[in-house]
């Protein structure tokens, strides 16, 4: 079942942070990408139930609609950007409170319950006080309540914030593992290689409007024609800097091999690009606009 | 039932060390009423400062108990997560205040009848007083959370109320609206009147604060 957005609008005073948007997630791993305040966590708020929109239309399948947003709330699962809940608790006492907030039937809690500290590797923590565990331990914790009850929508905002290299590598395991061929994992994040890595279609945000969706390859395709990678000296980099958008530099021997987007025909040689660069330049074509 | 008394237990133990501040600051209060009362008995004095004391701390005590029980919802990050689980805005309010308003009535109960023990004083007088007080206590201190979306701007409106009518309300009758502090358990009939302002102002402060009562 897909979930159909049209024309949503929400506003926060005279901010207009969703201006009419209209997009259809399919299930599988859906990334939103975009820079601060481009709509993605108003949008995923409203997703969740939290904000009612102001205007526009949400429906899930035939029969879900978030006018009636009792039934919405058991099908999600939601993990906010920030995630600092329970702290006198103990993990395993923390989601057991998230179980019985979510109607699990009691006959199912131990079971769910371990489920989920077992995908999050939280189990050896489980009688751990939640005040007392890392960061990135507390964001695991956040994805064990988002996934406990096995939500068919399952709504992640930045959820690899904080977590070590190891960390986001077990996340995308989790969600992977999680995301089994019928349930939407909607993510969004500022890191483009986790959305790269992750996610099977993507949609890209800015000044509350979505400006495009796509299938990742789609999506990173966009601006297969418009990518240079050239090895330069610093004098040069300098001179490309003030005519080019440049999406990443690294200093090599004899000056920086310089990643950077062109209008148009240029010289300098192609390279394939991918989704930061995709990004990069539907955000400043949008600016363009 | 059974999912009823596991709610309020975890609304009990979410807050952590803040909710055993009430259990805690009530036996200190109790040990200094009968180290209070023995004194009186002992040099013949009345004991003038237990009960005002009562009347100032316990419910003081309900209105900090309904501020914690917000702050996992309203001032700790992430806490809009808890309204996309299978509860209404009434449960997260009114219903677990309420709720909470009740298991305190039982807990003013138990401080009540060992202070009527070691005073000699009228247990059903002090109990209804203390009640009726706290019932408006926390609904004020809810209606600060709730406006405010902190739990230190609910502190600061239960500070305010309680204090104004302590301080003020002794000299100028008109800022005393649920306060008797004369020493003396109070007469049913000014224990009436006191319901009748306590009474509509608890009915105020949750009515008004469960609709301020969003993420």
């Amino acid at each position: 079942m897909d979930i159909v957005i049209s024309g949503l609008s929400k506003s926060f005073k005279k901010v207009c942070a969703l201006c009419e948007v209209n997009l259809t997630i399919e299930p599988g791993i859906h990334g939103l990408l975009g820079p601060n305040g481009a709509g993605k966590t108003t949008l995923m708020r409203i997703l969740a139930t939290i904000l009612h929109a102001d205007c526009g239309k949400i429906r899930w399948g035939d029969t879900l609609d978030w006018e009636h947003p009792k039934q919405i709330k058991e099908m999600v699962g939601y993990l906010p950007q920030q995630f600092g809940m329970y702290r006198y608790l103990r993990v395993e006492e923390a989601l057991k409170n998230v179980a019985l907030l979510k109607n699990i039937p009691k006959e199912h809690e131990k079971e769910q319950v371990e489920r989920a500290m077992e995908r999050t590797n939280l189990t050896e923590f489980a009688k751990r006080k939640v005040g007392q565990i890392s960061g990135g331990m507390l964001r695991r914790l956040g994805i064990a309540q988002a996934i406990l009850g096995e939500p068919s929508l399952l709504i992640m905002d930045e959820p690899s914030v904080g977590l070590d290299p190891a960390e986001r590598i077990h996340f995308r395991k989790i969600i992977r593992d999680y995301q089994n061929g019928e349930r939407i994992v909607l993510i969004s994040s500022h890191i483009v290689s986790d959305v790269e890595n992750l996610c099977d279609k993507v949609s890209i945000m800015n000044g509350g409007k979505v400006l495009i969706t796509g299938s990742t390859p789609e999506i990173k395709a966009k601006a297969s024609h418009s990518v240079k990678e050239e090895v330069m000296s610093e004098e040069a980099f300098r001179d490309l800097e003030s005519r080019h958008t440049v999406i990443n530099f690294t200093p090599v021997d004899d000056g920086y091999r310089v990643r950077y987007l062109v209008n148009g025909p240029a010289e300098g040689t192609d390279a394939a690009s991918n989704l930061e660069d995709s990004y990069t330049y539907i955000i400043q074509r949008n600016k363009a606009i | 039932m059974k999912r009823f008394f596991r709610e309020i237990a975890f609304d009990i133990k979410e807050p952590g060390i803040h909710m055993w501040v009430i259990p805690i600051a009530a036996i200190v209060f109790l040990v200094i009423a009968f180290l209070t009362q023995q004194y009186s008995d002992a040099t013949g004095h009345s004991n003038q400062l237990t009960l005002p004391l009562l009347e100032i701390l316990i419910p003081s005590l309900g209105g900090y108990g309904a501020l914690m029980l917000m702050q996992g919802l309203l001032d700790t990050e992430g806490g809009e997560l808890s309204f996309t689980y299978q509860r209404t805005y009434l449960y997260w309010g009114l219903i677990r205040q309420l709720r909470f308003f009740s298991l305190f009535v039982l807990f003013i109960a138990a401080v009540c009848g060992a202070l009527a023990v070691m005073i000699h004083t009228d247990f059903i007088a002090i109990f209804l007083l203390t009640s009726v007080q706290s019932f408006a206590v926390m609904a004020v201190s809810f209606l600060g959370v709730t406006a405010g979306k902190k739990v230190s701007v609910g502190f600061i409106v239960l500070v305010a109320f309680v204090g104004i009518q302590i301080t003020l309300g002794r000299e100028y009758q008109i800022f005393n609206w649920i306060y008797a502090i004369n020493g003396d358990a109070p007469s049913y009939e000014q224990l009436g009147g006191i319901a009748f302002r306590a009474i509509p102002i608890g009915i105020f402060g949750w009515g008004i604060g469960q609709v301020w009562l969003r993420p």
